[in-house]
């Protein structure tokens, strides 16, 4: 792979764009709990294409401890599915990234990966819920709504990823490293 | 710089998007059929006056029938396995304009005449907080 290895401060520069994202985006209500875009992964999303899986966790991780502790959320319910999503969607993310990779013919582009983020993450956030706040299985019967909520955001946040690293590309910004890379 | 630029352009949808795409289609699918079910019909109607228990009827044996609450009486029918407020006393009459309800587990109140219709089944399960129909 040709990702390469983000410095601190670029690590932290990007956590903090998903921070923005992720505060913004819990100021929006929503009609249904447990339902929001998650506009914050497509930082993530474009991490892992840019500079790969561990500066992606990073990213995720950075954004739901900052988000969390500026949102006064932290060690709160809402932080803990927060977390439980973020990381299950990570390691998902991470074994898909090991399996396929990005650029092989087998490799899935944005929407795959993006899919997999939010499946993973509203999966593992139904579990939390069902293990800690409501052990009750009536709870499974929102999962088909919930995941269909997850597939259409992840369709958008891919779009959103795709066009944005298209974008990244034709300028051929100055962390691009793949020049003599291969 | 033209290569590289190739190399980095990735494709919105390459075949692995389009199989995992719709695997989670197929997914949603088998998660519908299975975890969505509506809630089934109830069997038994149970009439709480001020929280207490007053009478239970099934909702097989169609009747008319007045309970008296603590405003005055109210009027239920039951009809093929549904039940209504036909009239009541209160101001806003919620409880009338709510109109039949059929399905296990769900609930009909007037809250003015303390009156709560609970409606039960075999396979209703009691220990639900809330439900929303």
């Amino acid at each position: 792979m040709t990702a390469m290895r983000l410095k601190d401060q670029q690590i932290a520069g990007f956590a903090a764009l998903a921070v923005v994202i992720h505060i913004l985006e819990a100021s929006v209500p929503s009609p249904l709990p447990g339902v929001k875009p998650g506009l914050a992964n497509v930082v993530t999303l474009v991490v892992l294409f840019r500079h790969g899986w561990i500066a992606a966790a990073w990213v995720a991780g950075l954004r739901v401890l900052v988000g969390s502790l500026l949102l006064g959320s932290f060690m709160t319910p809402t932080f803990m599915l927060s977390a439980s999503g973020a990381i299950a969607s990570v390691i998902a993310l991470g074994g898909v990234y090991r399996a396929l990779g990005l650029q092989h013919a087998w490799s899935p582009g944005p929407l795959g990966y993006a899919l997999v983020a939010a499946w993973a993450h509203m999966a593992a956030q139904l579990f939390v819920a069902w293990l800690l706040f409501i052990p009750h299985d009536g709870l499974w019967r929102l999962a088909p709504v919930l995941l269909t909520a997850s597939t259409v955001f992840a369709v958008v946040s891919g779009w959103a990823t795709w066009k944005l690293l298209s974008w990244l590309a034709e300028r051929g910004s100055a962390d691009r490293v793949d020049e003599g890379a291969c | 710089m033209v290569l590289s630029r190739k190399r980095w352009f990735v494709r919105f949808l390459k075949w692995p998007d389009l199989v995992m795409a719709a695997t989670a289609v197929m997914a949603l699918g088998v998660l519908y059929v299975s975890l969505w079910q509506p809630a089934g019909q109830a069997a038994e109607l149970q009439v709480l006056v001020d929280n207490e228990p007053l009478l239970s009827a099934p909702l097989s044996h169609n009747q008319t029938f007045s309970v008296e609450g603590t405003l005055g009486t109210s009027e239920l029918e039951i009809r093929d396995g549904k039940v209504r407020f036909v009239s009541s006393p209160c101001r806003n009459q919620v409880c009338v304009h709510h109109g039949w309800a059929s399905h296990s587990g769900e609930l009909l109140a007037c809250l003015p005449n303390r009156i709560a219709l609970v409606l039960e089944g075999e396979a209703a399960v009691n220990d639900i907080d809330a439900v929303n129909f």
